[in-house]
């Protein structure tokens, strides 16, 4: 386990100090890292309607973007009959593994049986089946494609997720939605005519917090996924943004102005407001790390933005980013140790992560603006938002290698694309 | 007054193909959405806090063509008030101490590099920049208030330096005229 733990990190331009708890069962080609070669065949018996996207196609986007597989589709056929030939074909084609299987309708729906091959020992790695409704067939390929990515990367998967984002509309009006990861099934939260932006979610995934100016000033709410009902978080003098709910849904930390200063970080509790500490300069964008025992921040104290953490209980402050003319928008794997961002470099604004101990840093992203990065709950992906193509979500995998851009054909500009935590029961 | 409506409408009533604005959506892809409860769409309105909307400029005459001029402009990730902006801030400080009890409303906002928060705090930067001056020149406290928009409210879009440039600035508004 420990070998192919440091297989997975070998091609990240920088060693990372810890392993991470799980890892991917790699295969290695003399030495180097490599994705796992799938072939995917075509379901036999599915029957589509009218821009019905075939499930083994879903499962194939899914897997091909986690960057952890190449993906192959072929043909169906093998289901149930997988045997010597089908290894040899396929380990010939440079396979390691084989998914088959055959839909066969049920109760009003459907339901989908597979199994998983691994060619290369010839065994079955397992077989399943899962059943579902016309309404529920992409939840259904997310799942498939969850189980696989465990099967193979013991890892979770993060394919059945969600994701919020702000769409504006050239005439001003804005939408803040809720949509699958890939940009499908989306749905309207909230409508106003005036900005919202940075939409942050609770950690339970029951919620939202967000930043609206209808009343003429940037002022945070939360609101229910499940009732719409909403609730002014922050609506102190001067300015209310950047908001961030603490692990344990206890406390929100946003920046406030109060009329009489930068902004500056501040915790809102049960007991009240409590300002995180005092700075010279703009102290923003609060994020708290998955243990709820430290916050990163963005603070400009020393002329450019850059990033910092502070270790709650001590009140001991550190800056993450160095080298760096402007660095914004922090956010935590689910380990804690290392911390995303955006960095201004020669070629523009790029998603980056810097190991939040060592400070080494590796920048994933190559465009001329990108934005608002936030990591899949299992750390493997990177939302992301790149300024030049603004209707649509581009994800990244955790190595910078494999870049996936879902169209999601929205009818303006999406804002603050935000990855919703995991959780087993997403709608 | 103008009223600013929201509506709030919980995900599942759109899944539920029960509300009008899902029209506005080309990209709803909504075929394959697992059908909720409907809860019922909430509509909130926003209390009409000021006369914001009402600002107009200050009247003509009072004090010469300068304060004409509203638009302090800012370098890129700078919030130095400019050089050549400080007649203009003149011009407007003058104005505002001979008309005791004149509120204005300094509006700052910045170009859409960068992130939205970061932006959000530049732009109250710039605006509080403006209010220095302002003090300086000898405007009371209490008659300056600051207000940020960062990147929401841009003068022009597109994405040159031509756009962003007429995007990072300061607005000067006044109150109730």
């Amino acid at each position: 386990m420990k070998f192919a733990a440091r297989a997975i990190f070998r091609f990240l331009p920088w060693a990372l100090a810890a392993a991470p708890a799980a890892a991917l069962d790699l295969r290695l080609t003399s030495g180097d890292w490599r994705p796992v070669n799938i072939f995917i065949e075509e379901f036999a018996g599915e029957k589509l309607k009218k821009k019905q996207q075939p499930l083994a196609d879903i499962i194939q986007k899914d897997l091909a973007a986690s960057g952890y597989f190449r993906v192959h589709p072929r043909e169906s056929g093998g289901y149930g009959k997988i045997g010597a030939e089908h290894y040899k074909q396929t380990r010939n084609r440079g396979g390691e593994y084989l998914l088959a299987g055959e839909l066969r309708p049920e109760n009003g729906g459907a339901r989908l049986f597979f199994e998983l091959h691994d060619v290369l020992t010839e065994k079955e790695t397992g077989s399943f089946s899962i059943h579902f409704g016309e309404d529920s067939r992409r939840v259904a390929a997310h799942k498939v494609s969850n189980w696989i990515f465990e099967a193979v990367a013991r890892l979770p998967g993060a394919f059945h997720t969600k994701v919020a984002y702000v769409v504006r509309q050239k005439n001003g009006a804005n939408y803040l939605r809720v949509a699958d990861y890939d940009g499908k099934n989306a749905h309207t939260v909230l409508t106003s005519t005036d900005p919202l932006i940075s939409p942050a979610w609770s950690p339970d995934g029951n919620e939202l917090l967000y930043v609206s100016f209808e009343r003429r000033k940037p002022v945070v709410y939360r609101q229910s996924l499940l009732t719409g009902e909403r609730k002014i978080v922050a609506n102190f003098p001067g300015s209310n943004s950047a908001p961030a709910m603490s692990p344990d849904r206890q406390n929100i930390a946003v920046a406030l102005t109060e009329n009489k200063s930068h902004h500056q970080i501040f915790i809102i509790g049960a007991a009240g407001k409590q300002q995180m500490r005092e700075s010279g300069g703009v102290d923003t964008e609060p994020v708290w790390s998955p243990d709820g025992r430290r916050i990163a921040f963005v603070s400009d104290q020393t002329g450019a933005p850059q990033i910092y953490e502070q270790i709650l209980d001590t009140g001991e402050v550190r800056r993450v980013s160095f080298g760096c003319k402007y660095c914004v928008s922090p956010s935590y794997d689910a380990g804690g140790g290392k911390i995303l961002h955006i960095r201004r470099g020669d070629g523009g604004n790029n998603v980056a992560l810097t190991d939040a101990e060592s400070g080494k840093t590796a920048v994933l992203t190559n465009v001329r603006e990108a934005d608002s990065p936030s990591f899949s709950p299992n750390d493997a992906m990177i939302l992301y938002k790149n300024e030049n193509i603004s209707n649509s979500l581009q994800i990244v995998s955790v190595n910078g290698i494999i870049k996936t851009t879902w169209e999601v054909r929205e009818s303006g500009e999406i804002i603050n694309p935000v990855w919703g935590p995991a959780r087993s029961d997403w709608f | 007054m103008k009223y600013h409506t929201f509506i709030a409408v919980a995900f599942a009533t759109m899944a539920a193909g029960g509300c009008a604005s899902k029209a506005s959506f080309s990209g709803d892809i909504r075929d394959e959405a697992p059908v909720e409860a409907a809860p019922a769409p909430e509509i909130v309105k926003a209390p009409d806090e000021t006369a914001f909307n009402e600002l107009q400029a200050p009247a003509q005459g009072a004090s010469g063509g300068l304060l004409d001029s509203r638009i302090i402009y800012f370098d890129y990730d700078k919030s130095v008030v400019p050089d050549d902006a400080l007649a203009l801030i003149g011009a407007h400080s003058e104005y505002i101490t001979r008309s005791s009890g004149r509120r204005v409303i300094l509006e700052g906002h910045a170009d859409e590099r960068g992130s939205n928060e970061y932006n959000l705090a530049l732009g109250q930067r710039r605006a509080d920049a403006v209010r220095e001056v302002l003090l300086a020149n000898g405007v009371p406290e209490g008659q300056i208030e600051t207000l940020s928009f960062g990147e929401e409210s841009p003068r022009a879009s597109g994405q040159n330096e031509g756009a962003w440039a007429e995007n990072r600035r300061v607005e000067i508004r006044y109150h109730n005229e």
